[in-house]
């Protein structure tokens, strides 16, 4: 099996359910399905391992993030005002910040990765405020703003809330 | 009525009763989906699995690992008291429910 759907998996769980996913592939799934499906089959279950450990409201909001993030990026691209290249590179940021969100919540590991997403979390939130507030004293005012700067916020403080949530349940349990 | 099990939690939990001392992570998956008669995901029966255990209806321990786990240890889950009673309260509002009707129903009612 491919090391690197396994490395993928520990990511977000542990050696026991790595060992019973190795088991099933090994002895049921390899010799019914062959290789490939098998693999396919393997990587299905580390999605839907990943996928149950990112409350739902937050899934939605991060890949609105995301979409938003790419939208901005594309349009100050495309229209290319005065300091068009910082406010890419801010828009990039928001981008991965959004993804690495997901994934920090989901982890069983990368405690440096749960703290650089919580920072960046903050300084999400802070640019979503910033932005709203600028923007309704601004004499031309941007009505995707208005969108964009409260699911940011949102976003934001939901995941700081589940980053929290899962270091109070790791503590628990250890 | 308290709370009642999900279908889910019910198919869990049942699969455990039926397994007994080989209720390990994996065994519990295979029965839920000989239960069910379908492919089930594997993250839905850990997600429950670690639910229940912490509403207290599971306990767990960890066992020895094998070979073709590469060593890694299995985890095996027993029901408590807790779970005993919430199967049972499942299976009694379930037939509070149907009380009066004959199954299978048919259309028009």
């Amino acid at each position: 099996m491919n090391p690197l759907f396994e490395r993928l998996l520990l990511w977000f769980s542990d050696d026991v359910i790595a060992g019973d996913l190795l088991e099933e592939y090994r002895e049921e799934r390899l010799p019914r399905m062959g290789r490939l499906r098998a693999e396919l089959w393997y990587l299905r279950q580390v999605v839907s391992i990943a996928a149950r450990r990112v409350p739902g409201a937050l899934a939605v909001l991060s890949l609105l993030s995301v979409g938003c993030a790419v939208w901005l990026a594309t349009m100050e691209l495309v229209l290319k005002h005065s300091g068009c290249p910082l406010r890419t590179v801010e828009d990039v940021g928001l981008a991965m910040q959004a993804s690495a969100a997901m994934v920090a919540v989901a982890t069983a590991r990368a405690r440096t990765l749960r703290w650089m997403v919580a920072a960046a979390s903050v300084a999400v939130a802070c640019d979503a405020v910033a932005s709203f507030v600028h923007n309704a004293r601004a004499q031309h005012f941007e009505g995707f703003v208005v969108v964009i700067a409260p699911l940011l916020l949102t976003q934001s403080l939901l995941t700081l809330a589940a980053l929290r949530r899962r270091d109070h349940r790791s503590k628990s349990s250890s | 009525m308290a709370d009642v099990l999900g279908a889910f939690e019910q198919a869990v939990l049942m699969a455990i009763v039926k397994l007994g001392d080989d209720a390990y992570g994996r065994s519990v998956l295979r029965k839920v989906q000989e239960a069910l008669n379908r492919d089930v995901a594997a993250g839905a029966v850990y997600a429950t699995l670690e639910r229940l255990e912490q509403k207290g209806m599971l306990s767990s321990r960890l066992g020895e690992g094998t070979a073709v786990r590469d060593g890694r240890a299995r985890r095996y889950y027993g029901i408590n008291g807790t779970g005993v009673d919430a199967l049972n309260d499942a299976k009694a509002a379930m037939e509070q429910i149907w009380r009066g009707a004959e199954w299978p129903l048919r259309w028009p009612v």
